[in-house]
């Protein structure tokens, strides 16, 4: 109930600000784009959108909207209601996973794009939109400015994002397999190409592991600057 | 309520504690104020009572209930207002309160009656950010109301009101006082604590020097002298005269029968008076 | 005597090392500068691992790579200037000698000279294209406007930061012009004239075309970016 209210507040606070807008322009642009590809291009293209754009935005949106929270000291009062830090963290990336995920979907609709694996796919877009969501909460709970915050997380993002020289076959390591962006990268490609069972099952172990690692790392982040700040 | 004893506080690395050995209680259904310059280490005693800042020494409980084992069922029954407003400033005042009341399971209140009260129901769809200052602590004080606490943390809850708001806010705090609510109040404000406060507690640099309730300061350390300012022909002549036996005094008797009197005061101290007596200190 | 544009860039040099932000955002730029310095040989391993041939795409790649420095400052700056309305110290500084115009003039120049100046660094430096010097100031100022046109995008029409930063979203669609220009093979790419970065597309192509058209490119160019430049600047300080 505490959560379904500060989802609800989270969601329609997005709303106001304009990402439902400007996630609407961005969708409509890149089904227009993946519909004039040509059919060879379509799948990398659908992948690299999702993975850079649709997703990682996470990174900015979440982060940046805790930083305004925290400036308009918001969870000061937040956190004298009976509101947990748990439920609120979880409002916060869900209410995004929602804005992320409905994206991705409208986009693989709009552009006509299906295919058995779609459960498969549907996590990695889900699990990729998470894992940067974390990403991004772990240096918001102690940037100060915006351009502060931007440029950390940028830097990190870009990080750990180099497993995309594999997948653009630039360069491989198998040290791409302790990223949790490798696994994403395949989840988000299983329309487009064929993996082994065992590669699938492989990157969603991961994107558990990852998800528990870095989740917990939030909690105790937030907990210390946040929630207890001292 | 509270009981508190030897509390200890240093932020972050500090080496110096902000709070040194703070003893004091709060006793139910009274207003206790903490009064002190700013800095002096009143928001960080609110917000140790609180349970925002944790790693204090020394035993503080609320309620029966020891902070150091705090959990969010805590703050079903407790309402803070923060010394800065801090509300959603693209929701309109409604949609704030309403908002907030969801986090509780008891019962709350009716937001739009909450806003009537303090003269904001005409407000109540629009937008914070164009709220003036003024309406953003009034707005501030409802959401500290809205879940009927039985205790209530008020920070600074006159900043930035006209005069009758000012009066109207005090009323309110009153009103719930007569509740039977328990309110503590950080102000700097000496006219707030003296009207409303039922105990204070002078704090300077993280130590409280003295507690007591406001009218038994004054007398305390007033002197018990009548001022009388009256006109003599063109003149106007000033005296001080002893309460002791007033009724058998001769000049008082002589000047109330044959002189125009324009003023008559005690000479107890004010409250600022008392304070920079016994902290050597002044409230800005 | 101080002036108080002095002031206000020692603000800013406060900022950079309060925060080391600006000192790290320097590092997309000098990353890019570079990854267009190894670009040969990017290339060369593309050749030889995907057997896929870039070299007819080194003029686009150059021209979109060579813009993003000025996105970047553009929106760094952006956000200074949010960040300080929201503390109204704007507020603070109109009612100053410098002015709010002052202000907007400087926080505009400073990305405007960032860009410009990575722009030719970018072309100097890396060499990967002959860009005949006039055409290049040319371009460079199309650049500069350009930074100023995406600062003033963030905050002419957001209210507060997480605003600018739906509208720093939609920002990076004008950047599509660029391979609109060099792929659409159809006249229909004209639609996305109205695109600042239009104009530094086709100028980048005829410019190695050797094509007179260069100069019509400059000229309508720096026409659009002056336009763009000035409805936002209107709608700024309007808002304000």
């Amino acid at each position: 109930m505490r959560l379904l209210a500060a989802m609800g507040q989270d969601i329609r606070f997005q709303f106001r600000h304009g990402f439902y807008y400007a996630y609407a322009v961005l969708t409509i642009l890149y089904i227009i784009v993946l519909r004039l590809l040509p059919d060879t291009m379509v799948y990398p293209a659908l992948t690299l959108i999702l993975f850079s754009d649709i997703c990682a935005l996470g990174f900015f949106f979440i982060g940046a909207i805790v930083l305004l929270e925290r400036g308009q000291n918001l969870t000061e009062s937040l956190f004298v209601t009976p509101l947990r830090l748990r439920e609120y963290l979880l409002a916060k990336i869900l209410s995004f996973l929602f804005l992320a995920t409905l994206s991705a979907l409208l986009i693989m609709l709009g552009a006509s794009i299906g295919g058995q694996d779609l459960m498969w796919f549907v996590f990695g877009a889900v699990f990729s939109a998470l894992i940067y969501t974390l990403f991004g909460l772990i240096f918001a709970a102690r940037a100060r400015h915006v351009n502060d915050y931007f440029v950390k997380s940028l830097g990190a993002g870009l990080l750990i994002s180099l497993p995309i020289l594999a997948y653009i076959r630039l360069f491989d390591t198998p040290l791409f397999y302790i990223f949790p962006t490798r696994a994403t990268l395949i989840l988000l490609d299983v329309l487009g190409t064929d993996y082994a069972l065992s590669e699938k099952l492989f990157s969603v172990a991961s994107l558990l592991i990852w998800f528990l690692i870095l989740g917990s790392w939030v909690y105790q982040r937030f907990n210390k600057y946040v929630r207890h700040p001292a | 309520m509270i009981q508190v004893n030897d509390l200890h506080f240093a932020y972050g690395s500090n080496t110096q504690d902000t709070l040194r050995g703070l003893n004091f209680h709060i006793n139910d259904g009274e207003i206790f104020g903490f009064l002190g310059p700013s800095g002096a280490g009143k928001s960080t005693t609110q917000k140790i009572l609180i349970g925002i800042l944790k790693n204090f020494r020394g035993s503080v409980s609320v309620n029966g209930l020891d902070l150091q084992k705090l959990n969010s069922e805590f703050y079903e029954s407790i309402g803070v207002a923060f010394e800065t407003p801090n509300l959603y400033t693209k929701f309109t005042a409604l949609e704030n309160l309403e908002f907030f009341a969801q986090f509780y399971t008891g019962m709350t209140r009716n937001p739009m009656e909450l806003l009537a009260a303090v003269g904001l129901e005409e407000a109540a769809r629009t937008r914070v950010s164009d709220y003036s200052k003024g309406m953003k602590v009034r707005l501030n004080f409802c959401r500290s109301l809205l879940n009927n606490p039985r205790l209530i943390f008020l920070d600074e809850p006159t900043a930035g009101l006209d005069p009758v708001n000012l009066r109207k806010m005090e009323s309110l705090i009153l009103e719930e006082k007569a509740r039977g609510n328990t309110i503590c109040i950080t102000t700097h404000d000496m006219h707030v604590a003296d009207t409303l406060c039922d105990r204070v507690a002078f704090i300077v640099d993280g130590e409280i020097s003295l507690i007591d309730a406001p009218r038994k300061l004054k007398l305390q350390h007033g002197q018990r002298f009548l001022e009388l300012e009256y006109r003599d022909g063109d003149k106007l002549e000033t005296i001080s005269i002893p309460m002791d036996n007033l009724g058998s005094n001769k000049t008082f008797q002589n000047i109330l029968n044959n002189y125009f009197i324009e003023t008559i005061h005690s000479r107890e101290a004010s409250l600022e008076d008392v304070f920079v007596k016994t902290t050597g200190r002044s409230l800005q | 005597m101080k002036t108080p544009i002095a002031v206000l860039a020692r603000g800013d040099l406060k900022h950079v090392v309060r925060d080391s932000t600006l000192v790290l955002a320097l590092f997309g730029p000098l990353a890019i500068t570079l990854l267009l310095w190894f670009l040969p040989a990017i290339e060369m391993l593309i050749q030889s691992r995907l057997s896929f041939d870039t070299a007819p795409y080194r003029l686009f790649i150059v021209s979109f790579l060579s813009l993003i420095p000025g996105m970047l400052f553009a929106m760094i700056y952006g956000f200074i200037i949010l960040d300080e309305r929201d503390e109204a110290v704007i507020d603070f500084i109109s009612i100053t000698p410098l002015r709010k115009e002052g202000y907007l003039t400087y926080k505009l120049i400073m990305p405007m000279l960032l860009s410009a100046g990575f722009f030719l660094l970018i072309i100097y430096a890396t060499a990967l294209i002959q860009l005949n010097p006039i055409h290049a100031i040319g371009i460079a100022s199309m650049v500069a406007l350009e930074a100023a046109i995406g600062t003033l995008f963030l905050v002419a029409f957001s209210e507060n930061k997480v605003e600018g930063l739906a509208f720093s979203k939609v920002m990076g669609i004008m950047y599509l012009a660029i391979p609109m220009v060099f792929f659409w093979n159809s006249e229909w790419h004209w639609l996305s004239a109205f695109l600042p970065p239009f104009w530094i597309a086709k100028a980048f192509i005829h410019s190695q075309t050797g094509s007179i058209w260069i100069w019509g490119d400059l000229f309508f160019g720096t026409a659009v970016h002056l336009a763009v430049l000035l409805y936002f600047l209107r709608t700024f300080l309007r808002r304000q």
